[in-house]
């Protein structure tokens, strides 16, 4: 049984091959065009998954893709309609590309990769997205979440699985999305909705939420842990560019006054009032209360005390932190590829296992793209094994380590990192810094060893798993603070990675040899690309970042190449 | 004629703050697609002079990136702009972004991966062409923006590059002719013409039929569906849970 999953035309276009129940191969188109959220047709990625399987488009039983056309198109000419007369603008804009292209999609996609019509399917966003997190978990029986920003009709999805079976309860239905909600905040607050929603995130760590009552006001809750967004303060139900209204603004004029406009300065300190810190902290706060309630909503209704968490607004650590701390359930479970991405590996599985596949093990990251030396090098390097990265990462050297596939999703879990030594106050801005990232509050992930991680964070039991993928923060403790204080967030909150020698027996030997060599099993890490650009895939791709970069080494696949060899 | 149009076109862009905002994002967007290729060709290529310049012009289109982008930044600053305002139209909700079958993009640049289908001469043709076109247009940028010393400042640091960019490139070309390969040097270069004249003709088509539709469709919006409309906003959106349809994998 061979199915290709696609998602396309959102943000972050992918494939995903699924032989016999197992993703065999999944990669994102925008590490091959290396165009930052690709959103066109993966074309690349879906030819690189068919022939990592030494397959034809023909050989494929299914081709499948995220959403169901039809119901979106109704969606979108409902929503349109009911906002008459204010929809004039957007309707026309809109319905063109729906009537020009989105509604042929079949033929688009059977013309674009060789399959005959009858074998392109359509799975509904929500189900790819929940199909994902709860088949490549290791639970037989779990409660399944989806909270999203849009798809077709639903946004948030209460579901429960069981063996190889998906079942969806409930949902709450389009314009009452949180995801569309933090982004129409987002976009508020100056940044790029549905792009910069972790830096509002990042910025509730440094304020307090003294505009709650406000924020809460947009989206009340109602029976049944069910919220609505208030119609009069969003347009996003109609309108995907501006998705907050002027009344919303006129409204909490007095309180929290205007949109910060772009380029202007942040009102982070005490300074300049902290306005958009405490607005993010008050988001953050209702964003958590809400999630909180639906989780306590799944509990009654499934009875499982093991949640697998599905959809973009679960790329919030912290949200993902306090549902571990505050929430119901004794397991979280983070899906891989949160973002628009996961939706194409999702997809393929849904449809395999509606195929008749049987449910089998997954890989937990998704480490299913392209190897990094598959291209032609850039000279021969030296031998660069765990000892040596450890060398030189206590020696103050900041370092990009490459090696095996490529995940999916907006971070590198493992294969695509670069590493320097946490100790000291500059050890952030020097790591992000060599990346052309300088935004002073985005966190940054602290790798440590899993088995000695109790010395330094503190993590609930049901957080672990997250943790394991870098899905959850973590509180900070004291030793903590004084050895690595710049890991450590205002808030005292840290996003926090364990490693352990099972799943990555390299990056623990290197965090153990760091802890021999200065006291402490902890590294800080990023996903390796620079300031607005997609991860990089190849060696090549590595060797064109490193240079742009100030990093002091590459390491790719056990070659080290220092930074003087190469520029 | 062209520089007319060109003129009249370009003169309401650079008047109108947002469109100057987006337009020169574009540019930065462009200016890093066009680095990108550049630095794939010069590990591709076989001469090292040539590689030598490769690289030395893909520093330069990041570099240029980086200065259409600031100023982006310091025009959405001055202006009051929002973050909405600037981001490119097929990175916003719901908006396919395929531009498939057009050899170059709106801003004449060419789309990634080209030295993998054509050869080094072609390719190298292709550049000269595109940076000659890219100069002239910069030049009449600049002086567009004879109001703006800032916006101007940086298409004649950009502009300086730009002549570098077209020597090279027709330094290499003139090296082939004279080593008897003048018929392909031609060849290329009328195909590089050819296919800008193609792209633009290919543009227009798609822009004017694009306008036309929705031209028709805003119309309609205001005869046949505003009925649907004022009966539609009487019936609110769902509040609460919905049961879910149950529907699987299917058809549409």
């Amino acid at each position: 049984m061979r199915v290709l999953g696609i998602s396309a035309f959102h943000r972050d276009s992918a494939a995903a091959l699924c032989i016999d129940g197992v993703l065999v191969a999944a990669a994102q188109e925008e590490r091959f065009t290396r165009k930052p959220l690709d959103n066109g047709l993966p074309r690349r990625a879906a030819r690189f998954c068919l022939d990592r399987a030494a397959i034809a488009a023909a050989d494929l039983d299914a081709l499948v893709f995220h959403e169901k056309p039809l119901r979106k198109f109704e969606r979108t000419l409902a929503t349109q309609l009911q906002a008459f007369p204010r929809s004039a603008r957007t309707f026309s804009r809109d319905l063109f590309h729906w009537l020009g292209d989105r509604l042929w999609i079949r033929t688009r996609l059977a013309e674009e990769f060789g399959v005959a019509p009858e074998k392109v399917r359509f799975v509904e966003h929500a189900r790819a997205h929940a199909a994902l997190a709860f088949y490549s978990s290791p639970h037989d029986e779990a409660a399944v979440l989806v909270v999203d920003d849009l798809g077709e009709w639903a946004t948030t999805t209460l579901a429960r699985g069981s063996g190889a079976t998906l079942t969806s309860l409930e949902e709450l239905h389009f314009p009452h999305s949180l995801g569309l909600w933090l982004s129409a905040y987002t976009q508020f607050l100056g940044f790029a909705p549905g792009l910069d929603e972790e830096r509002v995130e990042a910025l509730a760590h440094l304020g307090s939420p003294r505009y709650e009552r406000e924020v809460t006001s947009t989206a009340p809750e109602g029976d049944g842990a069910a919220f609505t967004i208030d119609p009069r303060c969003f347009r996003f139900a109609f309108d995907g560019e501006q998705l907050f209204e002027r009344e919303f603004e006129a409204r909490f004029a007095a309180s929290y006054g205007p949109r910060r406009a772009a380029g202007h300065r942040l009102r982070i300190d005490a300074e300049l009032d902290a306005r958009d810190a405490d607005l993010s902290a008050s988001v953050q706060r209702v964003l958590e209360s809400r999630v909180l309630g639906l989780a306590r909503a799944l509990r009654e209704r499934t009875g499982c005390d093991v949640a697998c968490l599905a959809g973009e607004v679960f790329r919030n650590r912290s949200l993902v932190a306090r549902l571990a701390s505050d929430g119901p359930f004794r397991e979280l479970f983070v899906g891989p590829a949160l973002g628009e991405a996961g939706v194409a590996a999702g997809a393929a599985l849904e449809e395999s296992l509606s195929l008749g596949a049987p449910r089998c093990a997954q890989d937990p990251t998704l480490a299913l793209g392209a190897a990094a030396s598959s291209d032609a090098g850039a000279g021969d390097g030296s031998e660069s094994g765990p000892e040596d990265l450890a060398e030189r990462l206590c020696a103050g050297q900041t370092v990009a380590w490459v090696r095996g596939a490529l995940e999916l999703g907006p971070e590198s879990v493992a294969s695509r990192l670069v590493l320097g030594a946490a100790g000291g106050f500059e050890a952030r801005e020097r790591l992000l810094g060599a990346l052309q990232r300088s935004e002073s509050y985005l966190p940054i992930r602290l790798l440590v060893a899993a088995e000695l991680a109790a010395e330094w964070i503190e993590l609930p039991a049901s957080a672990r798993q997250a943790a394991h993928v870098g899905g959850s923060m973590a509180r900070a403790r004291d030793e903590l603070r004084r050895h690595a204080p710049s890991a450590v967030l205002a808030s005292g909150a840290v996003w926090a990675q364990l490693v352990d020698r099972g799943r990555d027996a390299e990056l623990h030997e290197v965090l153990l040899r760091m802890n021999r060599a200065l006291g402490a099993p902890l590294l800080l890490a990023a996903s390796f690309h620079l300031r607005s650009q997609p991860i990089v895939r190849t060696q090549a791709d590595a060797v064109d970042a490193f240079r742009r970069s100030s990093l002091d080494a590459l390491v790719v696949d056990g070659r080290c190449f220092a930074a003087a060899a190469l520029i | 004629m062209a520089y007319f149009f060109l003129r009249l076109r370009q003169q309401r862009v650079w008047a109108d703050p947002r469109r100057k905002h987006r337009t020169l994002l574009s540019f930065a967007e462009t200016e890093e697609d066009g680095g990108r290729d550049l630095a794939r060709a010069a590990e591709r290529v076989c001469d090292p002079e040539l590689r030598q310049h490769l690289e030395r012009h893909s520093r330069d289109e990041a570099r240029h990136a980086s200065l259409f982008r600031q100023r982006a930044l310091e025009v959405a600053a001055e202006e009051h702009l929002s973050a909405a305002d600037g981001v490119a139209p097929e990175k916003r909700f719901e908006l396919a972004g395929a531009r498939a079958g057009l050899e170059i993009d709106v801003h004449g640049a060419f789309r990634a991966g080209l030295i993998d289908e054509l050869g080094e001469l072609e390719y190298v043709a292709m550049l000269h062409v595109a940076e000659r076109k890219a100069a002239a247009l910069f030049a009449a940028y600049s002086e567009m923006n004879a109001h703006d010393g800032k916006t101007r400042a940086v298409f004649e640091e950009i502009l300086r590059d730009e002549k570098y960019h077209v020597a090279y490139t027709g330094t290499f070309l003139d090296k082939w002719r004279k080593q008897g390969r003048g018929a392909e040097v031609e060849r290329a270069l009328d195909a590089a013409t050819d296919s800008r004249w193609l792209g633009a003709w290919k543009r227009l088509g798609v822009r004017s039929a694009s306008s036309f539709s929705q031209l028709v469709l805003f119309a309609l919006y205001w005869t046949l569906i505003a009925p649907f409309g004022l009966l539609a906003r009487r019936r609110a959106p769902p509040v609460g849970w919905q049961r879910a349809n149950g529907r699987r994998v299917g058809q549409y």
